[in-house]
């Protein structure tokens, strides 16, 4: 609150309406996933029940390790986490090299490439998961971790984006290095490259979390428990086995966990991502 | 000094560059879908694939269950989208001034959109439970008949939808921030000489230079819509008896259960052109 | 040009992707087709409570040490994901040699002829030593494609304490099986007298677990030639009704034929009193999970049948066109062996297959055995041919959705047996 003698003038009761119904908005938003947290947390005696409470009477802290152990969770979150970070280095890479390559350079075909990477955003994902299918079985990439990372590395709102931020980076930076003889990649690589961070942190949050939630692509492509991502381990637990009820939930509440600290930490990123959405067009 | 190996590498360089990505769109963006719908005039059994004409196409004119598909999906984007925008737009109006607690009350709208619609869709699951959930609970202790939520074929889309909204608001609020925070201050200061109030600010300033951004923010929240699928599946799979069947669940449905995979990819193909269609069209509604 | 700023290279980028790259080509290296072992099988099984994964992995892992040359490259799926499994695995050409298959899911790769014939590596008395009810299931043409496993019957469980309290007692022979009257009504004294929510539930959104009440009214999905629909005569739409009133008089609970509910939640925790439909199958999840109640079992209704009908049936091994044919029967005639008979029947309270097996000692509830041996004998004869022709396996989702159309009231009986109707006949005619 900056409280300047003019704007305090300004607090009448419609800028407090505003307030108290955005708080309870706010809270209202967040209830839910407190309520995950209390089933997380309770007994089955206490979820499986007619009237619930809010607040656990006894913490089933057990859940957690059931979760974990009973059913392969700890297999899956190491899969996802492999295939969200595998993600974001082809993504991040490949995405900053096209950025620099569309954005540094003038060549034929410039404007085309860009727009043909920008149209495959246009492609939606169901209408590609029967034949990427195929092509996983002809490659024998089934149930692999290529299949599960490499058809699906997002490229047009990295590319967008890497070539939005080294569009502004100064050309001369760049001719200087390769009068004093550096190649190409080097260019690339060691000149703009560390003066992108902030779009490269944006690009690798977002792929990141993208990946971490997927489902249905990982549904199709893996065909073994063993490789199961955390969404499709909490997508496909059966009601018969032990996990059903908390232990379910407390793995809800473990699978969020990452996104929250990247989140929580880095939220300026995640803005700025989702506001550059809206400045595209 | 630019040698003449230097030059020609100069030249090549920026399709190097962009060759990793072109290859990435080509082989896993571009080559599926024209395959898809190679295979759309195809048939699948067991034995093998036969070419089958356009056999699939009218099996999807009659099939009572594709226009049932259809059907839902086209209620649960109208039942998502006006809330999701209105909403979205309300808070972001309401966030766009300076206010205690300003960043935490931004990310407890926004963190909805951060959870995977697996665990939104386990969420609401729970809440929605007819026999354990907090709705009912709710409903009973204040003397209310308990109503069936997922079960009951008339509430189930609602309820999806209204989990849906719930997990989409915070991203498009955060679109509209971005808007409202690039419309000058000058303009609202100009305004307030002149004696306008809030209200009055917010028609004639606000929303005419958001309007670019409305629109487009609905165009995304439409091509969004017609992709749902995870919650779907995790909430109800499509029950109760198709009641909340969407056209991508239909899809997979179709491929990888029934067994069906030339119809699935037929009925690709027609997610394809509606989509595409429809975009078309609130391009045209909107610039026009 | 400055030089500083060079030395911030994103070396973590080189990391993950060198990370990666090991990973992949690791993960490659796991696939069989990397193998460099000279005989490799490919396995796949699928598990419905944690007991019967732990069970079949010892089964598996006691034949590995016993045959140290064959690998096994095992695969475990659900049984909600098996059909999409089996289907993207044949759509790439690349079934497995043996797996543990649903019963209903045989004949079509039967009749495409993705199934080897076992007979020349079997010994000659291998077909007799079934039960052969159940062996039919796997004997098909004169050839021999497999072998079933333990049997699962379908029957009534019930909340012995809710019994207790309503002063209710379950039928002990088959003849005192309750009428479709008696069981309403049973229902009833159960919703006034015990704190159940509902008196009655179904079971998992499955198909097989509503067949049987669908033959105790005489009724059948298709006619005995198989030439066209049954379910939509009177008897299929009145059975349908029924279910539909059940659910309507609130003294069924919705949810279960639908899929959105838990349904062993239900019973575990006293909501339910009857469960109709559950079989030995579930006695393994009962024993983890019901520890508040005592349960039951009893024999299904009678219905205008006048007798218990039930389904009786179970996985069974299969062993697919396989480029070691040797060594994949060698694996399925010791899975299929006494021994793993038993252990298999012990271990998840299952009726074995096989005829006069020695050492029969059910870890859990013994007591309740005798009766599933009993109702086992119930099946019908046109039920079982129903559930090993083509047209089951392929219409049996779908056949399910309509009924849980018909039972949250989006469509009234006649209409959901005629959906029906037209879903099993284009089955029939391909």
């Amino acid at each position: 609150m900056r409280p300047g003698s003019h704007r305090f003038r300004k607090l009448t009761t419609a800028h407090l309406t505003i307030y108290v119904m955005l708080t309870l908005g706010a809270a209202g938003m967040l209830f839910p996933v407190l309520w995950m947290l209390s089933i997380a947390l309770k007994p089955a005696n206490e979820i499986f029940t007619p009237i619930p409470q809010l607040l656990p009477r006894h913490f089933a802290w057990e859940n957690f390790a059931i979760g974990w152990q009973r059913s392969n969770f700890s297999r899956y979150f190491g899969n996802s986490l492999i295939v969200a970070c595998g993600a974001v280095a082809f993504s991040v890479l490949f995405n900053s090299m096209a950025g620099f390559g569309l954005a540094k350079y003038r060549f034929r075909g410039r404007e085309a490439l860009f727009l043909l990477i920008l149209s495959a955003l246009m492609i939606p994902e169901h209408v590609r998961i029967i034949p990427l299918y195929l092509l996983m079985s002809k490659l024998k990439w089934v149930d692999t971790f290529q299949g599960l990372i490499i058809p699906v590395i997002s490229q047009a709102f990295g590319v967008f984006l890497m070539r939005q931020y080294m569009t502004t980076l100064p050309d001369d930076l760049l001719e200087a290095a390769r009068i004093d003889g550096a190649s190409e990649w080097r260019l690339f690589w060691q000149v703009a490259l560390p003066l992108c961070v902030p779009a490269i942190a944006t690009n690798a949050i977002f792929q990141f979390m993208w990946r971490w939630n997927a489902l249905l692509w990982p549904l199709i492509v893996t065909r073994t428990e063993k490789m199961y991502t955390v969404q499709l381990g909490l997508a496909l637990f059966q009601a018969d086995t032990s996990v059903a009820g908390g232990p379910i939930m407390a793995m809800s509440l473990v699978s969020i966990i990452p996104i929250v600290v990247i989140f929580g930490a880095l939220q300026r990123y995640f803005i700025q991502g989702i506001a550059l959405t809206g400045l595209k067009d | 000094m630019k040698t003449p190996a230097g030059q020609r590498r100069g030249k090549l360089a920026p399709y190097l560059f962009v060759a990793p990505n072109i290859l990435l769109v080509l082989t896993f963006a571009f080559y599926p879908l024209v395959y898809n719908v190679v295979l759309s005039f195809q048939d699948w059994r067991l034995e093998g694939w036969r070419f089958a004409g356009l056999e699939n196409y009218l099996k999807l004119w009659t099939d009572d269950v594709f226009w049932v598909a259809v059907r839902n999906t086209i209620y649960y984007t109208a039942g998502v989208v006006p809330p999701t925008v209105i909403l979205a737009l309300a808070v972001a109006v309401g966030l766009n001034r300076p206010l205690w607690g300003r960043l935490a009350i931004r990310s407890a709208y926004l963190l909805p959109n951060m959870i995977s619609w697996v665990v939104v869709g386990l969420i609401w699951k729970w809440i929605f439970s007819a026999h354990y959930g907090i709705l009912n609970a709710f409903l009973k202790t204040l003397g209310l008949p308990e109503q069936m939520w997922l079960q009951d074929y008339r509430l189930t889309m609602p309820c999806i939808i209204l989990a849906s909204i719930w997990a989409n608001v915070g991203y498009y609020m955060v679109i509209f921030l971005a808007g409202l925070q690039s419309i000058p201050a000058n303009f609202y200061e100009a305004a307030e000489i002149d004696g306008a109030d809030g209200w009055a600010k917010f028609r004639h300033i606000t929303l005419p230079l958001l309007r670019p951004i409305f629109f487009m923010v609905t165009v995304l929240a439409v091509i969004n819509s017609f992709r749902a699928f995870d919650q779907i599946y995790v909430m109800t799979g499509g029950g109760p008896g198709r009641a909340s069947l969407v056209l991508v669940l239909y899809i997979y449905l179709s491929a990888f259960e029934a067994w069906d995979l030339g119809y699935a990819a037929t009925i690709a193909v027609m997610l394809f052109c509606i989509v595409f269609a429809m975009t078309l069209v609130q391009k045209r509604v909107f610039e026009g | 040009m400055n030089t500083r700023k060079v030395n911030r290279l994103p070396t973590w980028i080189v990391m993950t992707l060198l990370v990666v790259a090991f990973l992949s080509t690791y993960g490659a290296a796991r696939t069989p087709a990397a193998a460099a072992n000279p005989v490799t099988l490919s396995v796949l099984y699928y598990y419905t409570t944690d007991a019967g994964k732990v069970v079949i992995q010892s089964m598996l892992d006691d034949f590995q040490k016993t045959n140290p040359d064959i690998k096994l490259n095992v695969q475990v799926a659900t049984l909600a994901k098996l059909p999409e499994v089996l289907q993207t695995r044949a759509a790439a050409n690349d079934l497995p040699d043996v797996a543990l298959m649903v019963t209903q899911r045989i004949a079509p790769f039967a009749a495409a002829g993705k199934l080897t014939d076992g007979t020349p590596y079997l010994p000659q008395d291998f077909k007799d030593q079934f039960d052969p009810s159940r062996f039919v299931e796997v004997y098909i043409g004169g050839k021999i494609y497999g072998s079933p496993v333990g049997t699962t019957v379908r029957a009534v469980g019930y909340n012995a304490d809710y019994f207790a309290q309503a002063g209710i007692k379950a039928p002990t022979k088959p003849e005192d099986a309750w009428t479709w009257d008696e069981l309403v009504s049973i229902a009833k004294t159960l919703k006034e007298k015990t704190s159940c929510k509902y008196p009655l539930q179904f079971e998992r959104p499955s198909l097989d677990g509503w067949i049987p009440f669908l033959f105790q009214n005489k009724g059948a999905l298709a006619s005995p030639d198989f030439r066209k629909a049954a379910i939509n005569e009177p008897a299929g739409v009145e059975a349908i009704q029924w279910t539909m009133d059940l659910h309507k008089q609130k003294l069924a609970a919705p949810g279960v034929l639908e899929g959105t509910e838990d349904f062993l939640a239900l019973f575990a925790s006293g909501t339910t009193a009857i469960w109709l439909g559950t079989g030995n199958h579930q006695i393994p999840a009962l024993q983890a999970q019901m520890k508040n109640y005592k349960y039951g079992f009893t024999f299904m209704p009678k219905g205008k049948l006048g007798d218990p009908a039930t389904v009786a049936s179970g996985g069974d091994w299969i062993v697919f066109d396989s480029k070691q044919p040797k060594e994949a029967w060698k694996l399925l005639e010791f899975l299929a062996s006494e021994e793993m008979t038993v252990r298999w029947a012990n271990e998840l309270s299952s009726v074995p297959a096989r005829k006069n097996v020695k050492g029969l000692q059910w870890k859990m509830r013994p007591d309740l055995m005798p009766l599933f041996v009993e109702q086992a004998k119930h099946m019908p004869d046109h039920m079982a041919k129903e559930q090993l022709h083509r047209f089951y396996g392929a219409t049996r989702d779908k056949v399910l959705q309509e009924l849980a159309a018909a039972v949250s009231g989006q469509k009234t009986a006649q209409q959901a047996a005629d959906a029906m109707a037209r879903i099993i006949e284009e089955q029939l005619k391909r």
